[in-house]
């Protein structure tokens, strides 16, 4: 198997951006009621993804505290990152973001400084770059691959490769699930081209667009996989998917059957890494801080990685799991896979917004259909 | 050519040419109307047109308002410059295209321009991802920021299709118009809008009109069908569509109204000559087939009608003629078939009922019987009582037999009496018992038991009757009449008052009768017919003449007595050859007999009463005795019997010519017939002869005192009296006592052949010499 390294973990998770004009609006309403709820109990507003933390960690935290935690459900980083990058609008006491946005965010000022945080004690990181990653304003939270989930009872052959989404498979056709994400859209169609996923090359892009749009045929939804199973009622129809991994978890519990299966591509390893970040606008950091604590001890991480099914970053926790969890290949990379990765050059605002492009005319070709 | 054939012929150059005429018209009318509704859908069309242009163009308008209303340029120009700025910018334009154009596909570009020119952000929705800002598009915001132009709208208008751009300068901070003096305190922002309707609908106005729109500064004005709108401010749209889309809807509505014509004209044509024949020339053949069917007695009339049109009226007077002529015609036949003066069924009629009656007989077993009457002595009835007596008689025997007939018939017999012509009538009876028919003929003959009674006369006749029965004398009517026309014959032979039922013997009889006649008609008359001669002496016994006497030597029949063929001779008219051979012969003789016999010696030949009717035998007899030279009184001319009946001034005429041409006219058989006394008076007659019969009953004892005043009553009269059949001396003695003339008879010689006439005159003259001796 030829593992393609390729991007960092800040500039991979940089990108995984969308934006949905549904869940924007959802989400801005909804923050908006949210300081009438605020009032009689101190409530910490969490930013994150769908069933990304688990509960009994938040049960554990709120009794310790007698704080209550509200969890604000995200599936597109694109709106979360501009919601976040708007000062005036929201108010998340805590958030969970890709690497790369938590770095840029700080960069642009929204992100509060960790009062009384030793980056540097606490957590003992598996990869010590990861702090570098995230930024001294972040704490890096869980890694993962990303990577392909397809439905073992529906497909006549397994999914091993990027390729496999632009083969015109009789079994996927209509069934494919991809990502509106601008750089998880092209990556896929990059490597399948056996041409650099990070690449800015006119021609590469011309080319990754070509095999998008003659692919859009076979699509059935540019929507992420698992809030797609949550909504849509053509569920049923979907067989492969662009994930990240543990989602297929999600995704089983979602249909009521074990039948998602996780594979690596055989092309390479995407690698993301979660960081949590403290808005700069946030009334409540010191409550903010107490939660970090307390989801960054070791017996705490442990728990809530296994429980998940996603990578821990805490090197003493990953000891404190249980060793089928430890030793699943699709969580923990090997070593050697992890090494091989290629560093990742940021993109300028004209290269992402040429991707942008890239991704919203894939859309529109789509919706015309 | 038949009615109908005429009618096809005429109504079809009518139906063509109306029909031609209305088509030309309303396709003429059709194609004016056509051009102008083109035009008129043209026009509307392009008005359609320029609403979806305004309506499109309207949106760029709208998005630059919107835009500007939704502080997304105040945002934007506040932020740092990021991927943040860029995708909020991103998101809000994409937000306000969708709501205004549904379409996803649509192009729809955003250009924003710092005050120097340079570009600050450039936004596109559109399936190509790599599209940069159209030329036109940035040349107009270059444009409006050297002009200071704070507003623009401009219509592009590009082969890949129509683009309207809404563009706007602004101040920087206020977003106001720009009205200050340094340009870079400028923004100008633009919107482009892909016309993807207002595109769609020209290129397909441009294929459905096979043309392509002309785009222009000025109004240009076309001739014919074509259509120019002013889309936009110096914008001039002209479309003049190609002229097969006015030609070929004209065709297809040609082709159309064609066929429609032609389906119409089809229709008329077939109603039209429907109608024509379902009430003109069907009633008139329908006429003509009951003519025809009347002409050749299938049907005895055509059909009553009623219709009171013309062929209606038509055919009731043909229907009242036929009645007419129906009428005239059963009273002709009836005429035809009725005997005028009797009233009863003529021949014809006869005819037709036997036939009627062998068939029915045919098919029952039963007997058919002709009856054929006829009335012996009727020409006595009519030359001695006239015409209208005679007519009485015949009126008043058809009453009797018509007793006869409905009596049987009153029993349900088939019968039915008939004059078939004269004397002669017919009845035909159906019956199942032979004897019937007996029954029947007695009847008739009994109604001349005594003559025959009518109302004014009595009538000395009697009726002679044959009877032919089917099966057994003939199977078809032809022959039955026949027999029964033999038996009458035979009847009337066989003594007359009687009738006679055919039979082989009688038609045995009537064959020899046959044959005679046609011996007779071809006979030679040197050859086989001969002259015999029969002496008569005076009361001196000196041969005073011969009766000349004819005899026949047929080769084929031999020896025929004058009795059987003389009167054959005289029905068939051969008696005039035979008559005038017999006087031919006899004035040829006239010399040598005079020369055994002396100068005195007279000949007497018979003559038929037949020809005693004739003026021309007369003449012929005359001249052929000027002919030989024969001296007046020497040839006698004896009347036979039927004499008696020819009393007519025909008659006189020849018997006194005869006499003045010196001929002696006798009667002959005198005292056998019915020959009146006052012939004797009134005829120029010199000499009679009595029969034979008389002869001997007046020589007998009984009548010998009459004979005396008979013959002197006779001579009385100037007559001298010759008898005939003078058998032995004691009566020639008798009768010369009594005053007698002439003797003839046996007693005196047979009749002798001509070679024969020396030796019997020498053997008379030794036996007269020994007699005187005596």
């Amino acid at each position: 198997m030829t593992i393609i390294k390729i991007v960092t973990l800040a500039a991979l998770i940089e990108y995984r951006f969308r934006f949905d004009l549904v869940y924007f609006c959802v989400s801005i309403c909804f923050l908006a009621i949210l300081p009438a709820q605020a009032s009689s109990q101190e409530t910490l507003n969490i930013l994150n993804w769908d069933d990304y933390i688990a509960s009994s960690v938040i049960e554990e935290w709120q009794e310790k505290t007698g704080a209550k935690v509200h969890i604000i459900t995200y599936d597109d980083e694109e709106i979360r990152d501009v919601l976040l990058a708007d000062g005036s609008q929201h108010q998340v006491d805590l958030a969970v973001v890709d690497a790369n946005s938590a770095k840029k965010l700080t960069s642009l000022g929204h992100v509060a400084e960790l009062e009384g945080w030793d980056t540097q004690a606490a957590p003992s990181l598996m990869r010590t770059d990861w702090i570098e990653q995230c930024g001294d304003r972040s704490v890096p939270y869980l890694w993962g691959t990303y990577g392909i989930a397809y439905r073992t009872d529906m497909l006549n052959e397994p999914v091993s490769s990027w390729s496999d989404l632009f083969s015109q498979r009789q079994d996927m056709s209509g069934h494919i699930g991809m990502i509106s994400d601008y750089y998880s859209l092209l990556a896929p169609a990059l490597l399948t081209l056996q041409l650099q996923a990070d690449s800015n090359e006119r021609k590469d892009l011309e080319a990754a667009f070509g095999l998008l749009k003659e692919q859009t045929d076979q699509v059935l939804t540019y929507e992420y996989a698992p809030s797609f199973l949550l909504n849509s009622k053509r569920k049923a129809d979907l067989y492969a998917a662009i994930v990240y991994s543990g989602d297929q978890y999600t995704m089983n519990e979602l249909v009521g059957e074990d039948v998602w299966q996780y594979v690596i591509p055989k092309e390479g390893a995407l690698v993301w890494l979660d960081c949590w970040i403290i808005p700069s606008r946030s009334q409540k950091r010191d409550l903010a801080m107490s939660f970090l604590a307390h989801i960054g001890q070791p017996n705490v991480a442990a728990i809530n990685s296994e429980e998940l099914g996603v990578a821990t970053v805490d090197v003493n926790a990953y000891h404190l799991q249980s060793q089928a969890f430890r030793e699943d290949p699709l969580v923990y990379l090997s070593e050697t896979d992890f090494n091989s990765l290629l560093p990742f050059a940021p993109m300028s605002d004209l290269q992402i917004r040429q991707r942008i492009r890239i991704q919203e005319a894939i859309k529109v070709i789509h919706e015309s259909k | 050519m038949s009615l109908n054939r005429r009618l096809i012929l005429l109504l079809l150059p009518i139906v063509i040419f109306g029909y031609g005429f209305a088509t030309f018209f309303v396709y003429q009318y059709q194609k004016i109307n056509i051009v102008e509704l083109e035009q008129a859908k043209l026009e509307q069309r392009m008005l359609q047109l320029q609403g979806i242009f305004n309506k499109e163009a309207a949106i760029a308008d709208n998005l630059v308002g919107l835009f500007l209303e939704g502080g997304y340029l105040m945002s934007f120009l506040a932020s740092e410059p990021s991927s943040y700025r860029d995708a909020t910018l991103s998101q809000s334009l994409h937000k306000m295209a969708n709501q205004f154009l549904t379409n996803p596909s649509s192009r729809v570009a955003f250009a924003l321009y710092n005050g120097v020119g340079q570009p600050l952000f450039y936004y596109e929705r559109s399936t190509d991802p790599f599209a940069t800002i159209s030329p036109s598009h940035q040349s107009l915001s270059l444009e409006m920021i050297n002009n200071r132009s704070i507003s623009e709208r401009q219509l592009i208008t590009e082969e890949s299709g129509s683009r309207f751009i809404s563009g706007r300068l602004l101040d920087r901070v206020a977003f106001l118009p720009f009205k200050g003096r340094d340009i870079r305190a400028s923004v100008q922002l633009s919107f482009s809008v892909q016309l993807d309707q207002f595109s769609a609908m020209l290129s397909h106005l441009e294929e459905s009109y096979m043309t392509t729109a002309q785009w222009s500064n000025i109004l240009n004005s076309e001739k014919g069908l074509s259509h120019s709108i002013e889309v936009f401010p110096g914008y001039f749209l002209t479309l003049q569509p190609d002229e097969t889309i006015i030609n070929s809807p004209m065709l297809a509505f040609l082709i159309r109204l064609m066929a429609t014509a032609v389906a119409l004209g089809s229709v008329t044509y077939g109603l039209l000559l429907l109608l024509m024949s379902r009430f003109i020339t069907s009633p008139i053949t329908k006429l003509d087939k009951e003519l025809t069917e009347v002409m050749f007695y299938q049907k005895d009339n055509i059909s009553p009608t009623f219709s009171k049109s013309e062929v209606g009226q038509l055919s009731k007077k043909f229907y009242d003629l036929f009645g007419q002529l129906q009428a005239n015609l059963k009273h002709t036949h009836q005429m035809a078939v009725t005997d005028t003066l009797t009233s009863l069924p003529n021949r014809i009629r006869f005819y037709e009922y036997a036939k009627h009656i062998l068939m029915k007989a045919e098919q029952n077993n039963d007997f058919v019987s002709m009856v054929y009457i006829d009335l012996d002595n009727f020409k006595f009835v009519n030359d001695t009582y006239g015409h209208e007596a005679g007519d009485e008689l015949l009126c008043s025997l058809a009453t009797d037999l018509n007793g006869l007939v409905s009596f049987i018939q009153q029993n349900n017999g088939s019968c039915m009496a008939s004059r078939l012509s004269g004397d002669e009538f017919a009845i035909v009876l159906q019956h199942h018992n032979a004897e019937e028919v007996d029954v029947l003929a007695q009847s008739v003959v009994e109604l001349f038991s005594s003559g025959y009674q009518s109302d004014n006369y009595h009538f000395p006749v009697s009726a002679s009757m044959g009877i032919a029965s089917y099966p057994g004398d003939g199977p078809t009517l032809n022959e039955l009449i026949a027999s029964a026309d033999m038996a009458m014959y035979h009847a009337k032979r066989s003594g007359k008052n009687r009738f006679e039922h055919y039979s082989v013997s009688i038609a045995a009889e009537a064959r020899r009768m046959k044959s005679i006649e046609n011996h007779l008609k071809v006979v030679d008359c040197d050859n086989e017919f001969a002259l015999v001669y029969m002496p008569y002496t005076g009361v001196d016994d000196q041969v005073k003449g011969f009766e000349v006497l004819i005899r026949w030597h047929s080769p084929e029949l031999g020896n025929v007595d004058p009795e059987e063929f003389i009167p054959i001779a005289e029905q068939t008219g051969t008696y005039a050859k035979i008559d005038k051979w017999v006087f031919e012969t006899a004035f040829k003789k006239l010399p040598e007999i005079r020369a055994i016999f002396g100068e005195d010696c007279t000949l007497s030949v018979n003559i038929s009463a037949a020809e005693l009717g004739h003026r021309m035998a007369l003449e012929h007899l005359v001249a052929l005795k000027k002919h030989y030279g024969i001296a007046d009184g020497s040839v006698e001319i004896e009347l036979t019997e039927t004499f008696a009946y020819a009393e007519s001034d025909a008659v006189f005429d020849v018997l006194h010519g005869l006499q003045e041409a010196g001929f002696s006219i006798v009667i002959d058989d005198f005292g056998a017939g019915y020959t009146p006394l006052l012939h004797m008076i009134d005829y120029p007659v010199s000499k009679v002869k009595l029969d034979k019969v008389l002869t001997t009953r007046m020589t007998g004892p009984e009548y010998s005192k009459l004979l005396k005043p008979l013959i002197e009553l006779c001579h009385l009269q100037g007559i001298v009296v010759t008898a005939e059949g003078v058998e032995n001396q004691a009566q020639q003695q008798f009768l010369k006592e009594a005053g007698c003339d002439y003797f003839q008879g046996y007693w005196l010689s047979k009749p002798i052949p001509f070679e024969a006439l020396d030796a019997w005159f020498a053997r008379y003259q030794t036996l007269t010499f020994y007699q005187d001796l005596n």
